[in-house]
């Protein structure tokens, strides 16, 4: 394997594509028409209320919402190169609501604990456990025969043939950015080719401007009041209790965040009994001390004063969280299996 | 099929060598080598950095990985050797699907800052040299 230059991996991508489109002849098979999937009627999308409502989330975009925001943006990519000419569909490997669960304060449901310890459950690690692989892409389409329609393929997909993300993507994850015309790099089959090609036009057309999925203040003030509340004198005061408790029934831990991670299963695929019986000592302990709803009583005191001195940037940032959910849940609603 | 270049990029295109490799070999964790992972099923690598910027010696994941204990930054550079654990100063997400999710504590417990796919944060808010575990939200 080829050692690459190290750091911040940045393409020109434009510059490049254009050396690329001086040669490319290759391209996709199949026709649009046979492999546009029949929407079906639209329906309204709701996504599960999550465990925990904090205040900050009018703004923060959640595992679930992101998930939803991520499969819009894929259908899109995919309706995108079909445009192309290329046999591209979505295959809806898990249910929409497979999300990661908020594990803020450790293994946080009677439900979780039960089934899975302190593991996650299956549904939501797209992994084969035996392979360590994802279970399939997917955008997928009729494999490309050669290299140059794999070329093509990348580069209508991408805007660019080279795999590292640009110094546009490194910026995107900062801040919200103005949505610009993407600049025209090229033309295949008669339509026009820009930068970014059919994945930042997908995630564009989702997102609403040119900045990512991420909410950055919002997602700031989240940290930073987790961390400050777990200093506050009335979470220890709680995590205490919630320790001794647990030391009461026979398990050392000075905190939940550490609960289950010395177990011998805990790098192990699954759960075994002993797991499981920890992990629920571990909820009902968290049920005797109140302690979720104490700590994120605490928690949800510093988001708010965070919040109070980001008026402005959390009022933008609830304005773009709920445009870029409204955006995904219309797709997801009049596409057939995607909101199962 | 056809594909023309703009007239605007007959000048750069000229410029540019070419020959650039499509397709990267699967990834191994943790070789020093960051590699979106499109020839195979393994997720585009989480690449976490030593120093802000991202810049320094690097670490690349291409499982959830439950403890980041026992991993050292990889690749040539500052903070090569170094322990990855609590750690990290930013990160690069290189998966083309899934938000990868950077927690502050093993076993995906406490709060995750989140990168969405193919993109990067170059310094973590809370996670900053707290990272402790991975995961991906995949859609």
């Amino acid at each position: 394997m080829t050692q690459r230059p190290r750091g911040r991996a940045i393409a020109p991508a434009a510059a490049a594509v254009g050396a690329l489109l001086l040669t490319s002849c290759g391209g996709g098979s199949g026709s649009p028409e046979n492999t546009t999937p029949k929407p079906g009627p639209s329906v309204e999308v709701k996504l599960r209320a999550p465990l925990l409502q904090r205040p900050v989330d009018q703004a923060r975009l959640l595992p679930s919402e992101l998930a939803a925001v991520g499969r819009a943006e894929l259908i899109t990519r995919a309706a995108c190169m079909r445009r192309y000419g290329f046999d591209y569909r979505v295959d809806f490997t898990k249910s929409l609501h497979a999300t990661l669960p908020d594990r803020s304060y450790g293994v946080m449901s009677e439900e979780q604990a039960s089934r899975y310890g302190y593991h996650m459950a299956p549904d939501v690690d797209p992994r084969v456990p035996a392979n360590q692989e994802k279970q399939t892409d997917l955008v997928s389409a009729e494999k490309a025969r050669t290299a140059e329609d794999r070329r093509v393929e990348h580069l209508l997909l991408y805007g660019s043939e080279s795999d590292r993300i640009t110094d546009a993507d490194i910026q995107r994850g900062e801040s919200a950015r103005p949505r610009a015309e993407a600049k025209v790099i090229g033309e295949y089959k008669g339509k026009p080719v820009r930068e970014g090609g059919c994945y930042e036009e997908a995630r564009t057309a989702i997102v609403g401007d040119g900045g990512s999925e991420r909410n950055p203040v919002a997602m700031g003030i989240y940290l930073r009041s987790f961390d400050e509340a777990r200093k506050d004198p009335e979470v220890r005061k709680v995590v205490k209790a919630w320790s001794s408790c647990m030391a009461r029934r026979g398990y050392e831990y000075d905190t939940p965040l550490d609960a289950g991670n010395d177990l011998p299963t805990a790098r192990k695929p699954a759960p075994d009994a002993h797991e499981k019986k920890v992990a629920l000592a571990d909820i009902a302990c968290k049920n005797d001390t109140s302690l979720i709803r104490v700590w994120s009583t605490v928690e949800a005191r510093y988001e708010q004063r965070a919040m109070a001195k980001e008026k402005k940037a959390i009022a933008a940032e609830t304005e773009r969280k709920r445009g870029m959910v409204r955006r995904a849940l219309a797709v997801l609603g009049s596409t057939e299996g995607a909101a199962d | 099929m056809h594909i023309k270049r703009s007239a605007a990029l007959v000048v750069a295109a000229a410029a540019i060598a070419t020959g650039v490799s499509m397709a990267p070999a699967a990834a191994a964790q943790n070789n020093g080598v960051c590699t979106t992972s499109v020839s195979s099923n393994l997720f585009g690598e989480l690449c976490l950095y030593y120093n802000s910027g991202l810049s320094g010696s690097h670490a690349d994941f291409n499982v959830p990985t439950r403890d980041h204990a026992g991993y050292v930054f990889s690749s040539s550079g500052a903070g090569q050797g170094q322990q990855v654990k609590n750690n990290a100063a930013g990160a690069t997400n290189l998966d083309t699907e899934c938000t990868a999710s950077v927690y502050f504590n093993s076993g995906w417990s406490g709060v995750a800052d989140y990168i969405p796919a193919r993109s990067s944060v170059e310094r973590f808010v809370r996670v900053y040299n707290e990272n402790a575990s991975n995961h991906w939200e995949c859609p």
